[in-house]
């Protein structure tokens, strides 16, 4: 599993908890991950719109522009689950070589 | 000086992204960016270079078609550009107004780049359904004016051409001293055949940065592209006489094929404007 799935995943969990403003979701996983460019985040997060795993609509801000938000499809729901088994088993594999 | 990050952004993401796609894209990046927006220093840290930040998101098939349409615009305009020019390819030359025709018989080869280069340049910027309307950019208008002035300039001189055809114009031709025919070149009309071979320079820098400006900009500057390519033509039309072995079968060409490239030209240049 390579670090560009895992930050995929995260984005993916993150959406799967409910619709994000996509600035926010930048923000929070260039926290996660502070050697990873905002740009490098971003454009996983376009990918998974021109793959249908996620949808953008517009929505109001109070007192403020229009912000962007993110949604998840069941496409989406899918791919998440199909890397969360991934990451999992990785998970079990490291485990299983006593690396905790 | 460096332009500001966003302004180098925009124009990398216009020119790698489909327009509806580039928009969306500087919408977010204006909110990542924030307001007011972090410094340059910061933004390049964070985000990277903008070229860089731009790549990933474009999609390898549409930017290679792109490309593509790209040099055959630029192709048209650059391989009849360079072809009288020391070193240029010399069968194109040839061929350019040749009536025997390079692939149809009678076909000369102008009208092959003219065709393509301004059909793929209307085709390809033609305008979208969801494009708000905007007043014509002031500096397609301006280099436009200059170029029809040139145009005109470049006409008269096919036009005294076709009217005094004979070998020797120095009897007649007082209105227009440089064009004494003498057997070898005058001096003065030597200049004038290097002015017009030369002359595709300017026009072909011109007519690159149009299709540049035509992509990231206002599409309406391909009408600066078609215009260059016409007045191009139409100095090398001239200039075919004046480098002709065979003075009395080169005077009939000019009147002829400009009147082709000119109507081909101005067609072409108001349809780019719509």
């Amino acid at each position: 599993m390579l670090k560009k799935d895992l930050i995929e995943l995260c984005l993916l969990h993150l959406l799967s908890q409910g619709d994000q403003y996509g600035y926010e979701l930048l923000r929070r996983l260039h926290d996660t991950f502070p050697d990873t460019q905002e740009s490098a985040v971003y454009a996983l997060l376009r990918g998974l719109c021109r793959d249908g795993c996620s949808e953008q609509y517009t929505g109001g801000a109070s007192g403020g522009p229009a912000r962007k938000y993110y949604h998840l499809t069941d496409k989406g729901l899918a791919q998440y689950a199909a890397l969360l088994k991934q990451w999992q088993a990785l998970c079990s594999a490291l485990a299983a070589l006593g690396l905790q | 000086m460096k332009k500001p990050y966003l302004t180098r952004l925009e124009r990398w993401a216009k020119w790698m992204l489909p327009r509806q796609e580039a928009d969306d894209v500087l919408g977010d990046y204006r909110d990542i960016v924030g307001d007011p927006p972090r410094p340059d220093e910061e933004l390049l840290r964070d985000l990277g270079k903008p070229r860089q930040v731009i790549r990933p998101l474009a999609q390898k098939k549409q930017y290679r078609v792109w490309l593509a349409v790209f040099v055959v615009m630029a192709g048209c305009l650059l391989i009849p550009g360079v072809s009288p020019l020391p070193g240029g390819p010399y069968p194109v030359w040839f061929s350019l107004f040749n009536s025997d025709g390079f692939l149809i018989p009678g076909v000369p080869m102008y009208l092959y780049f003219m065709a393509v280069g301004i059909a793929t340049a209307l085709i390809w910027f033609r305008p979208r359904e969801e494009e708000p309307k905007t007043s014509l950019p002031r500096a397609v208008s301006v280099i436009l004016a200059a170029e029809l002035v040139l145009l005109a300039a470049v006409w008269w001189i096919s036009w005294q051409i076709t009217l005094y055809p004979d070998g020797v114009f120095a009897d007649q031709a007082f209105w227009l001293p440089v064009l004494v025919y003498v057997g070898p070149f005058t001096y003065a009309s030597h200049i004038l055949a290097i002015l017009l071979e030369w002359s595709s320079i300017p026009l072909m820098v011109l007519g690159i940065a149009a299709l540049i400006k035509a992509r990231t900009r206002d599409r309406r500057w391909r009408a600066v592209y078609v215009m260059s390519l016409t007045l191009m033509m139409m100095a090398f039309c001239v200039l075919s006489v004046f480098t002709s072995m065979d003075w009395t079968a080169a005077w009939v060409l000019p009147l002829p094929s400009s009147v082709e490239i000119t109507v081909i030209g101005l067609i072409g240049t108001g349809a780019s404007l719509c």
